[in-house]
């Protein structure tokens, strides 16, 4: 093909190419913008859902009167029925109250290792204890391979009885745990003094008592009973009899 | 007891009323849900788990076992969240209050962290004073650090969300802050979105109590604790 008829053939072609090319361009460029904006809507609604996402808090609403079922409509039947729903009440408030402990109990926060006395809704003693240290003793392959774990139980006990300078009749996990020979003879597991001056026996084992280790007090490290300083049991020895409700948490 | 007076005062009058008056609707519909919630009460307190009272008329949490109260916490401030999804609010399901919720635990939760010992094998010539010494264990303060912002979260979609009164969540600087910030959101928003899963929240109390409260209440509360919501009546 020679110049000329390039020239001839070439002109509009090329003008009809440059035309497309920048249609084409220009339609990208009005999609890449919607495509950004799109993209900025998408992202800017987003982030307002997400902001508009949670909880929306406000005060706690005053109750709104209940759709119960109506009272009677006849003024003796009515009579009645709020007859029997005052002696309802009466009858429900006097079990109620039944429950709550009158007079001297104790409560004993295990997790914080403070013991209160309490007189009704008084408090007349806060101290520093010390409660069960959670941990899990094994025996080895030597032994019969049992475990103990010492936790401080939870719940409602009752003093079952209490002693001034109690003898502790050392359990097996005493003496597994300091590696010494479990004695046959019940005269060798006593212990005298370790308790302090004073016990008050819950049951299984467990006890309120004195220690020889007041710096620990405050620091959970028993084997499971609540160890208290010694001015502080003298106190609690003076009001807490056999049957005194003790809540340990 | 919880304003016991007046609704004894009410419950005489209306018995004492001669048999043509007509007693107040309204009065005998408020006799009859304080014999309910009597009954909840009775049953908590006849019950062997621990359980919360939360009275918002009062401002106080109580921790009780057996009708006996062994913490009063003081509310700072209490408030009710409902869930929202991009800025739409749900509607607080009925009867949330004056009902018993079961099992509530803390999110995050106390982890005991528990130490196992192999015992020695036994010998004569053990001596205590040779034994190597035993670590002076930590404080509950070192054992359990307390987060800024926790839940119980109970069976059923409640949750109480407790937060320290009058004190700034971080104090670790701006992009720590974010994070949390950040972490906070996800958490609610999880709450939110999974309604099928165990950490979704129908219902939020937000109780602000003071910050010696909040830890104690972190560290004190027993596992699979019920919670009973007093309703404010209307005045």
């Amino acid at each position: 093909m020679s110049r000329e008829e390039l020239d001839v053939a070439g002109g509009p072609l090329s003008q009809q190419t440059a035309g497309a090319s920048v249609a084409v361009r220009t339609t990208l460029r009005v999609l890449a913008i919607v495509g950004v904006l799109v993209l900025l809507g998408l992202l800017v609604g987003g982030v307002a859902a997400a902001y508009g996402t949670g909880f929306a808090y406000g005060p706690v609403p005053r109750e709104a009167a209940g759709a119960g079922d109506p009272p009677p409509s006849d003024p003796k039947a009515q009579k009645r029925f709020v007859g029997k729903l005052v002696a309802q009440h009466k009858q429900l408030d006097a079990a109620l109250q039944a429950k709550v402990p009158k007079g001297i109990y104790v409560v004993v926060d295990q997790t914080q290792n403070r013991i209160y006395l309490k007189k009704d809704e008084e408090t007349i003693l806060n101290a520093a204890c010390s409660a069960g240290s959670g941990l899990i003793l094994k025996e080895g392959d030597w032994g019969k391979g049992r475990k103990w774990v010492f936790d401080t139980p939870r719940g409602l006990f009752k003093v079952k009885s209490r002693q001034e300078n109690p003898v502790w009749k050392k359990p097996d996990w005493a003496f597994v745990e300091e590696g010494k020979p479990i004695p046959r003879n019940d005269d060798d597991r006593m212990d005298y003094g370790t308790l302090g001056e004073y016990s008050f026996q819950l049951g299984d084992g467990y006890m309120i008592h004195g220690t020889l280790y007041e710096r620990l007090l405050g620091r959970s490290v028993t084997h499971g009973c609540i160890r208290v300083g010694r001015d502080d049991l003298r106190k609690i020895w003076k009001v807490v009899q056999v049957g005194t409700p003790v809540y340990i948490y | 007891m919880r304003s016991r007076l007046p609704l004894a005062l009410a419950a005489v009058a209306l018995a004492a009323l001669p048999v043509r008056a007509q007693a107040p609707t309204s009065e005998i519909e408020q006799l009859r849900r304080e014999n309910a919630l009597l009954q909840h009460r009775l049953e908590l307190a006849n019950g062997d788990k621990f359980y919360l009272v939360l009275d918002p008329a009062t401002s106080s949490l109580k921790l009780m076992l057996k009708g006996a109260v062994l913490q009063d916490y003081a509310m700072q401030a209490l408030e009710i969240g409902a869930p929202r999804v991009a800025f739409a609010t749900r509607s607080l399901p009925d009867g949330w209050r004056g009902r018993v919720w079961e099992r509530g635990n803390l999110v995050p939760p106390r982890e005991l962290d528990r130490v196992e010992i192999i015992a020695p094998p036994p010998s004569k010539n053990a001596d205590e004073d040779n034994a190597p010494p035993v670590p002076i264990p930590q404080t509950p303060e070192e054992k359990y650090p307390v987060p800024h912002r926790y839940h119980v979260r109970f069976e059923g979609g409640l949750s109480i969300e407790i937060r320290r009164f009058g004190e700034q969540e971080d104090k670790t600087g701006f992009w720590a802050g974010l994070g949390k910030s950040l972490g906070n959101w996800w958490a609610d928003a999880k709450a939110v979105l999974s309604r099928s899963s165990p950490e979704a929240d129908d219902i939020r109390l937000r109780v602000l109590l003071r910050p010696a409260d909040a830890e104690s209440f972190y560290r004190a509360l027993p596992p699979d604790t019920r919670l009973l919501v007093l309703p404010q009546p209307e005045s």
